[in-house]
C-alpha cells in the first residue's frame, strides 16, 4: 500500500488524516492529545484510523510544540556566546515601548539569563574585514563556562557576521572539540541579516528550540520505527513546505508556526480544486481568529513574528495574523460607557454563560445563541447542551447599563465582534495594497461560518467558501504539502556599479544551494524555483521585494533594467512616490525551491441526498429584520448541487453555518459549501 | 420586523470602528515613512509621528509614536492653518512648516500637512511630524548645545508650501537643499515623509466616500466627545487640591553652568485641572528653553501617563486641562531665544515635575524619576569611504524610574519620545565610527523597594579624518529624583579619550563650559567617544525591597555585592550568598539610623 498520513498534534486533539492514492479513499480520526508524550496521542489516533503502520509511506507531521514551548518558557534557556562588548544587545532591545502613556508594560525578557551570557573578543567590520583576531582562549574559556553552567544548547552571535561568518564558523569547531554534547545555533546561518538584536533573538529562539525539537522528533521517529513503521517521516515547516524529520534539528526555528500552516495548505488545496487562486482565509475558534491570505494559489509568506511585542523571530513563514477574537469573547463596558468585545476570553472554564460552568459575562458565544444562531442541542454535535437562558440573562444585565434589550445588545456584540475581525482581515489585505473583494473568504474552525457572511459583506466580498473536512483542516493541509526550501543571501549590490555576472552568479549559487537542500531533505522529482530581490534607494534601511526570473544563461542586461523598472513602480504604487534618478540597491536575494509531491484526490459527492430542509426552521434574529423563520440543513445529508436561499441554516457537529437573508448557498460536486454574498445596498 | 434604530447601537459600533480605522491609518503612515526613509534616526530611531486631523484642525487619530510631537503637531497644524487660511488649500498641496515659533516644539522638527478633499470638499488633514537629523545651522546632526539664538539652529521654515497642486514647488525646495549638509539624505527623509502623507490621504478618502463627509464628521466628533468624557471621569477620581512642585529641570545651559529650575502648581477641583508653570525660572541663554507647544505636550503626557491609557488620543482629551506657562520663562520662550534642547532634554523633566507634584495625591500610581535623558551625541563629516557628507543623531534609553507595584524598565527611550534603538550594524554602516561596546550600565539605577531601570552605556571609535561632534545630555549633573524614601538614579555623560588618553569630561578633555552640552568639538581618527544613560530613580525605601529580588540582581550581574551590601543592607556569607539572619539584623539597625 501507499497511504499518505497528515498527523495534526493541537492543544486538546490529535487530529489524522489518511489518504490512499490507490482508492482514493480519506479516512479522518481523532484522539485526545498528550502533552506530556505526545507520541502515545498520535499512536492512539493511528490505532484509530485501523491501519497497520507498515502500509503508511509517507507521514506528515504539524505541531505547535515549538510555538508552546517559546510561549511558556518551559525548557532550560540557552548560553548565549556574543562579541566582547556587546551581550546586552538582547537586554536592551530596542528601546521603544508597546503603548506609549502606559506606566504598567514590563519590557519583554530575552530568552536567556544575562549571567549566560559570554563574551569572546574578535570583531569583523561593515565592510566584513577583521579588526581583531577571535580570541581562542578567551572562546575557549566561554565555552567551558556553559559547560560547567549545565547548559546543551548555546547561540553564537558575533557583529557582522552576515558580511564575514569567519569567527562564528570557528566558534563551531571550538565547541565541537571541547564540549561536543553541545548544540550550536550560528547567527549567520539562522538569520543573515543586519541588526543585531534581531539576528540574535532569532538565534536564541533557535538555540532554545535545538535540543527540545531533536528529541521530540527522535521520540516520533522511535515510536514509529518500534511500532513497525518504515514510512517517510516528514515535518511541517512554518513556511508551508515540508523536510525530513531527521533534518528539523538543523534549524528548528523553521518549525515555529507549523500547526497553523497546515490550515493555509488546506485551503490553498480547496482553492485549487475548485478553481479559486484568490483567497482569504478566516480560522475562528474559541479565543482565537487567525487570517491569512492566499493570491495567485500561492499563501502569503512574511519572516516577520514576534513572540512577543518586541521579541522578534525572523524566519519565514506563511503570515498568520492572530487576534483575539472568538466565540469565547467577552462583552464589557469600558469606562466611558462604550461596549466593548474581547480580547479577553471566557476560555474553556468557566466558558460562556450558556455553557452552564459558572461564566456570568455574556460572550459571542452567548449573542449567537440569544439570535438564534446556534443550535442549543447539537453543540459539538449534542455533546454540550447549552442553557439559553443562561445567555439571555447574562445579555440582560449587560444591556440594561446601556439601555439595550436583548437582541439590540447581541446584535451589537456581534457586529463589534466582526469589525474587530474585519481590521485583521484588512490588515493582511488593504494593507498590503490588496482589494479584499477580489477575494473568495474560506471559513473554517468551529465558530468561523457562523460570521463569515457577514464579514464578507462588510468588506464587500461576494463569496464565502466553507470547505468540507473543516473540524480537521490543518491535518488535511498537512498530506497536501509540498516540499520547500528557502535560500537567502545578502549582496547590496549598487545599480550604478553592478555587474551582471555578479547578479547572475548570486542567483545560480542560490538555486544550486536550494535544489541541493531539497534533494537532502528527499525529494527526488524536478523542482520548481523562483528567485526575488529586495531592493531599495541607496540610503533606505527597508526593502521593497521584486521577482526576477530565472533564465537558462542568466539575465540579460535588459531583463535586470526591467526588474529596476518594477521597483520604481512598486515603490509607487505603495508610497505615491519614486525617485528614479537615485541609484538602487540590490540587497537580500531570495530563492525559493519547491518540490510538489501527490495531492490526495477528494471523492464526489452523489446528487441524491436531501435538498429539503430535514430539520424545524427556527426563528433567528436579524439586525434589520429582527426575528425571522430560517430553514434549517443538516450538512452530512446535503447533495450535490443543492441551493438554498438565505435566512438558513447548515449545522454539523462541530460549526453551524449561517446564510443571512439575500444571501444564497450551492453545495459544490465535493460538498463545500458555495455562498453568494448578496450586495450591500447602497 | 423591526427597522434598525439610529442612535446607541449604531453610534457605539460606528465610534470604534472608525477610531480604530483612524489609528490603523496613522500607523500605516508610519510604517510607509519608516520602511522609505534615509536617516537611521528615521527608519531605525523613528523619531516622527503621523496623525490626522478633521477640517477644523483638531486631531481625530494618531498611533504610539513620538508623545511630544503628538502634543506639539497639535499646535503647528492649527497655525498653519490659521497662517494660510483654510480657504487657501487646495487638493495636492503639501504644506511644509518648522518654525517653533509658530506653534512648532523646535527647529529639526519638520512637519508636512497634507489637506484630504472627497471630490471639491475638504475632508480633512494628514500629517507628519519628524526630527530631521540634519537641519542646517551650527552644526551637523542639529544639537548644538550652546546655541544662543534660533539662527544657530538651523534654517527656519514658516508654513510655505513645497508641493502646490500637485507640483513641486522648485524655488522652496532648493532653498532648503542648498542650506543643509546632507542634501540628498534630506530630500530622502521628506519624500518620505510626503510619501506617508499620500498613503493616509487614500485611506481618509475611502474612509469620507463610505461615510459621507457631513456623516464623517458628526462621528469624529463624537469620538472626541467620548475622549472627553473618559479623561474627565479619570480627573473627577483625582483628589481634589492644589499640588505644588519646585524642581531642578536642566543642569546648566550650555554657556553657563547655572541649573534652571521650574515651578509646578497642578489644581484639581471636579473633572478639571489647571497645570500652572508660573515661578518657574527665567528665560536662559542657552538652548534649554521650552516653547509654549513642548509645555503643553509635557502636561498632556502627563496627564496621558497617570490616566487609563486606553484613552483614545485625540484632541477631546485636551479639553478637560488648562495650561499656564508664562512668556519669557524656561517654559514659554520668545522670538529668536534657543530651543533646540527644550523639547528633547528638558520636557521629561516637566513631566516628571508633575508626576512629583502629583505623588501626594496619586501614591499608587506615580513612578520615581525616569533617567530623563536621550544622551544626545550628534556627529557630522565626510565619509572616508565614499567621499558623500554625513550627519547623524544617536539617541540612547535611559532607565525608567522605580514603579508603585514593579521596579523601572532598563534602558527605554524617556517618556516625551518613543524613539526606537539605532543598531550598531547599522550606525557602523553608514557612519565612519567603530564601537567598542555597547552595555547595560551596571549599577546606574536607584535603589528602592522597587529600584530604577539601568541605563546604556555606548563606546566607539572615530575613524574619520575629522569628525564634528556635539551633544545635549541632562542629568549629567542633577540626579533623577527618587520617591517615597527610594534612592536618587545614576549620571548621564559623555566623555571623550583623545588618541593616546583615558576618556575624560569634555570641559577637560575638549575645553569647553558644560559637560553635558557643546558643540563642534573637532574629534581625530582613533579618538573615542563613551556616552551613557542615567538610570531610574527608586521608589520606597531600598531597606524594604525583597532579598530574593536583590540576589537576583546580583546574580544576573546588574549590582555587584558591594552596592547590595550599600544601597541595601545585605550581608553576605563567605561562600557569596546570602545571609538571611545578618542582613535583616542590619538592616534593621540602618532603618533606626536613618529615622
Amino acid at each position: 500500500m501507499n497511504l499518505r498520513m497528515g498527523i495534526d498534534v493541537g492543544g486538546t486533539f490529535t487530529d489524522v488524516v489518511l489518504f490512499d492514492p490507490s482508492t482514493g479513499e480519506l479516512r479522518v480520526t481523532k484522539a485526545p492529545s498528550t502533552p506530556g508524550r505526545p507520541i502515545d496521542g498520535v499512536m492512539a489516533a493511528i490505532e484509530k484510523a485501523e491501519v497497520p503502520l507498515d502500509a503508511i509511506h509517507t507521514l506528515v507531521h504539524g505541531t505547535t510544540v515549538g510555538t508552546n514551548a517559546l510561549l511558556e518558557r518551559k525548557k532550560a534557556l540557552p548560553a548565549l556566546i556574543a562579541t566582547k562588548g556587546f551581550r546586552d544587545v538582547v537586554f536592551i532591545q530596542r528601546i521603544n515601548r508597546k503603548h506609549h502613556y502606559d506606566l504598567s508594560w514590563d519590557k519583554p525578557k530575552p530568552f536567556v539569563e544575562r549571567r549566560h551570557c559570554f563574551e569572546v573578543p574578535g570583531r569583523v567590520n561593515y565592510r566584513g574585514e577583521i579588526v581583531t583576531p577571535l580570541d581562542e582562549q578567551a572562546a575557549a574559556e566561554a565555552i567551558a563556562s556553559v559547560r560547567a553552567a549545565g547548559i546543551v544548547d548555546i547561540a553564537v552571535s558575533f557583529l557582522f557576521s552576515y558580511v564575514n561568518p569567519e569567527h562564528e564558523l570557528r566558534m563551531r569547531e571550538l565547541i565541537a572539540e571541547l564540549y561536543p554534547e553541545a548544540t550550536v545555533s550560528l547567527s549567520h546561518e539562522v538569520y543573515p541579516r543586519w541588526r543585531e538584536y534581531d539576528r540574535t533573538s532569532t538565534t536564541l529562539a533557535d538555540a532554545f528550540l535545538k535540543s527540545l525539537i531533536a528529541d521530540y522528533v527522535d521520540n516520533l521517529a522511535r515510536g514509529f520505527s518500534s511500532a513497525g513503521g518504515k514510512m517517510n517521516f516528514l515535518m511541517m515547516k512554518s513556511n508551508g513546505g515540508v523536510q525530513e524529520a531527521a533534518a528539523a534539528a538543523r534549524k528548528p526555528v523553521d518549525l515555529l508556526v507549523s500547526g497553523p500552516a497546515g490550515g493555509v495548505l488546506s485551503a490553498t488545496f480547496f482553492g485549487n480544486l475548485t478553481g479559486r487562486r484568490d483567497l482569504i482565509c478566516m480560522d475562528m475558534g474559541g479565543t482565537s481568529f487567525d487570517v491569512s491570505l492566499i493570491k495567485g494559489g500561492e499563501a502569503n509568506r512574511t519572516v516577520d513574528f514576534e513572540i512577543e511585542w518586541g521579541l522578534p523571530v525572523f524566519t519565514p513563514m506563511v503570515d498568520v495574523k492572530t487576534i483575539g477574537a472568538g466565540g469565547g469573547s467577552i462583552a464589557w463596558i469600558d469606562k466611558g460607557g462604550l461596549l466593548r468585545v474581547g480580547p479577553q476570553s471566557a476560555s474553556a472554564v468557566p466558558g460562556p454563560a450558556c455553557y452552564g460552568k459558572g461564566g456570568t459575562q455574556p460572550t459571542v458565544t452567548d449573542a449567537n445563541i440569544a439570535l438564534g444562531r446556534i443550535n442549543p442541542d447539537y453543540f459539538l454535535g449534542g455533546e454540550l447542551s447549552l442553557d439559553v437562558d443562561a445567555a439571555r440573562a447574562a445579555l440582560e444585565e449587560l444591556g440594561s447599563t446601556l439601555n439595550m434589550g436583548v437582541e439590540e445588545v447581541a446584535s451589537a456584540i456581534v457586529e463589534l465582534v466582526d469589525f474587530n475581525m474585519v481590521n485583521a482581515i484588512r490588515l493582511i489585505s488593504i494593507d498590503r495594497g490588496l482589494d479584499p473583494r477580489e477575494f473568495t473568504l474560506v471559513s473554517f474552525g468551529g465558530a468561523g461560518s457562523l460570521h463569515a457572511g457577514a464579514l464578507a459583506k462588510i468588506i464587500g466580498i461576494r463569496e464565502v467558501l466553507v470547505p468540507i473536512h473543516q473540524g480537521v483542516f490543518s491535518a488535511f493541509g498537512l498530506m497536501t504539502a509540498d516540499m520547500r526550501v528557502d535560500e537567502s543571501k545578502t549582496a547590496s549590490f549598487r545599480s550604478d556599479t553592478v555587474e551582471l555576472s555578479h547578479v547572475n552568479d548570486v542567483l545560480t549559487q542560490l538555486s544550486r544551494r536550494a535544489v541541493e537542500r531539497l534533494r537532502a531533505d528527499g525529494y527526488a522529482g524536478e523542482p520548481r524555483v523562483e528567485a526575488t530581490i529586495e531592493m531599495r534607494y541607496l540610503g533606505q534601511n527597508y526593502n521593497t521585494e521584486i521577482p526576477v526570473p530565472l533564465v537558462e544563461g542568466g539575465l540579460q542586461a535588459h531583463e535586470l533594467a526591467e526588474v529596476l523598472e518594477q521597483f520604481h513602480a512598486e515603490h509607487r504604487r505603495r508610497y505615491g512616490y519614486d525617485i528614479h534618478r537615485e541609484v538602487v540597491e540590490l540587497v537580500h536575494f531570495n530563492v525559493v525551491a519547491v518540490g510538489a509531491t501527490e495531492k490526495p484526490r477528494v471523492p464526489t459527492l452523489s446528487a441524491d441526498g436531501h435538498v429539503r430542509p430535514d430539520r424545524p426552521a427556527r426563528p433567528v434574529y436579524f439586525k434589520g429584520h429582527g426575528w425571522v423563520e430560517a430553514a434549517t440543513y443538516e450538512r452530512a445529508a446535503l447533495a450535490s448541487g443543492t441551493r438554498v436561499e438565505g435566512p438558513a441554516i447548515v449545522e454539523e457537529p462541530t460549526a453551524t453555518t449561517l446564510l443571512h437573508p439575500g444571501d444564497s448557498l450551492e453545495v459544490d460536486s465535493y460538498g463545500n459549501l458555495v455562498i453568494a454574498i448578496e450586495k450591500e445596498a447602497s | 420586523m423591526t427597522q434598525p434604530q439610529a442612535g446607541e447601537t449604531i453610534d457605539q459600533v460606528t465610534l470604534q470602528v472608525v477610531n480604530n480605522y483612524l489609528v490603523t491609518t496613522a500607523r500605516e503612515m508610519g510604517i510607509a515613512m519608516r520602511n522609505t526613509a534615509y536617516s537611521p534616526l528615521f527608519n531605525e530611531g523613528l523619531d516622527f509621528s503621523c496623525a490626522i486631523f478633521d477640517r477644523d484642525g483638531e486631531m481625530i487619530g494618531q498611533a504610539e509614536f513620538c508623545p511630544a510631537q503628538l502634543g506639539a503637531i497639535i499646535y503647528v497644524v492649527a497655525w498653519t492653518i490659521h497662517e494660510i487660511g483654510v480657504e487657501n488649500f487646495h487638493e495636492g498641496d503639501i504644506v511644509l512648516h518648522n518654525d517653533p515659533f509658530r506653534g512648532g516644539c523646535h527647529l529639526p522638527e519638520y512637519c508636512v500637512i497634507k489637506p484630504v478633499f472627497l471630490v471639491d470638499e475638504l475632508v480633512g488633514f494628514v500629517s507628519s511630524i519628524g526630527h530631521m537629523t540634519e537641519v542646517g545651522g551650527k552644526v551637523p546632526g542639529g544639537f548644538p548645545g550652546d546655541a544662543t539664538e534660533v539662527f544657530q539652529e538651523g534654517v527656519r521654515i514658516p508654513p510655505v508650501k513645497i508641493v502646490d497642486r500637485g507640483q513641486d514647488v522648485e524655488a522652496v525646495w532648493n532653498i532648503i537643499l542648498a542650506n543643509v549638509r546632507t542634501p540628498k539624505v534630506s530630500y530622502g527623509d521628506m519624500m518620505a515623509m510626503i510619501g506617508s502623507l499620500y498613503v493616509g490621504e487614500r485611506r481618509i478618502v475611502e474612509l469620507a466616500k463610505k461615510y459621507g463627509n457631513d456623516r464623517l464628521l458628526e462621528i469624529t466628533e463624537a469620538i472626541k466627545d467620548y475622549s472627553e468624557r473618559r479623561m474627565r471621569a479619570e480627573i473627577a477620581e483625582m483628589p481634589d487640591g492644589v499640588y505644588e512642585l519646585e524642581r531642578w529641570v536642566a543642569d546648566d545651559d550650555g554657556i553657563t553652568r547655572e541649573p534652571a529650575k521650574v515651578k509646578v502648581t497642578v489644581t484639581i477641583g471636579g473633572d478639571r485641572m489647571t497645570v500652572d508653570f508660573t515661578g518657574s525660572d527665567a528665560q536662559r541663554k542657552g538652548p534649554i528653553n521650552c516653547t509654549y507647544g513642548v509645555t503643553a505636550s509635557a502636561t498632556y503626557n502627563a496627564l496621558m501617563h497617570l490616566t487609563d491609557s486606553s484613552i483614545p488620543s485625540n484632541h477631546g482629551c485636551y479639553r478637560s486641562v488648562r495650561i499656564i506657562a508664562p512668556p519669557r520663562t524656561i517654559v514659554n520662550v520668545e522670538y529668536p531665544g534657543a530651543s533646540v534642547g527644550g523639547n528633547s532634554e528638558i520636557q521629561p523633566h516637566l513631566v516628571d515635575a508633575i508626576f512629583g507634584a502629583l505623588a501626594p495625591a496619586l501614591p499608587d500610581r506615580v513612578p520615581a524619576e525616569c533617567g530623563g535623558t536621550n544622551s544626545l551625541v550628534s556627529f557630522g563629516g565626510i565619509h572616508p569611504d565614499t567621499g558623500e557628507p554625513f550627519a547623524s543623531l544617536v539617541n540612547e534609553g535611559c532607565g525608567w524610574g522605580g514603579r508603585p507595584h514593579a521596579d523601572g524598565n532598563n534602558a527605554l527611550c524617556q517618556y516625551v519620545g518613543n524613539c526606537g534603538c539605532q543598531p550598531v550594524e547599522i550606525l557602523e554602516t553608514r557612519y565612519p565610527i567603530l564601537h567598542e561596546s555597547f552595555r547595560i550600565a551596571e549599577g546606574s539605577a536607584g535603589a528602592g523597594r522597587n529600584r530604577g531601570g539601568f541605563g546604556s552605556i555606548r563606546e566607539f571609535r572615530v575613524e574619520t579624518d575629522e569628525l564634528r561632534v556635539s551633544a545635549f545630555v541632562e542629568r549629567a549633573v542633577i540626579r533623577p529624583y527618587g520617591l517615597f524614601g527610594g534612592a536618587d538614579g545614576g549620571l548621564a555623560g559623555v566623555e571623550i579619550a583623545r588618541s593616546g588618553s583615558d576618556y575624560a569630561p569634555p570641559r577637560e578633555s575638549a575645553g569647553v563650559t558644560c559637560n553635558g552640552k557643546f558643540s563642534d568639538v573637532h574629534l581625530r581618527w582613533g579618538d573615542r567617544i563613551r556616552s551613557y544613560c542615567s538610570g531610574g530613580a527608586g521608589y520606597g525605601s531600598p531597606l524594604e525591597r525583597d532579598l530574593g529580588r536583590i540576589e537576583e540582581d546580583v546574580r544576573e550581574g546588574f549590582i555587584s555585592a558591594e552596592q547590595a551590601a550599600e544601597q541595601y543592607g545585605v550581608v553576605f556569607d563567605t561562600d557569596g550568598s546570602i545571609d538571611a539572619a545578618a542582613t535583616e539584623r542590619r538592616r534593621a539597625e540602618l532603618c533606626r539610623s536613618t529615622a
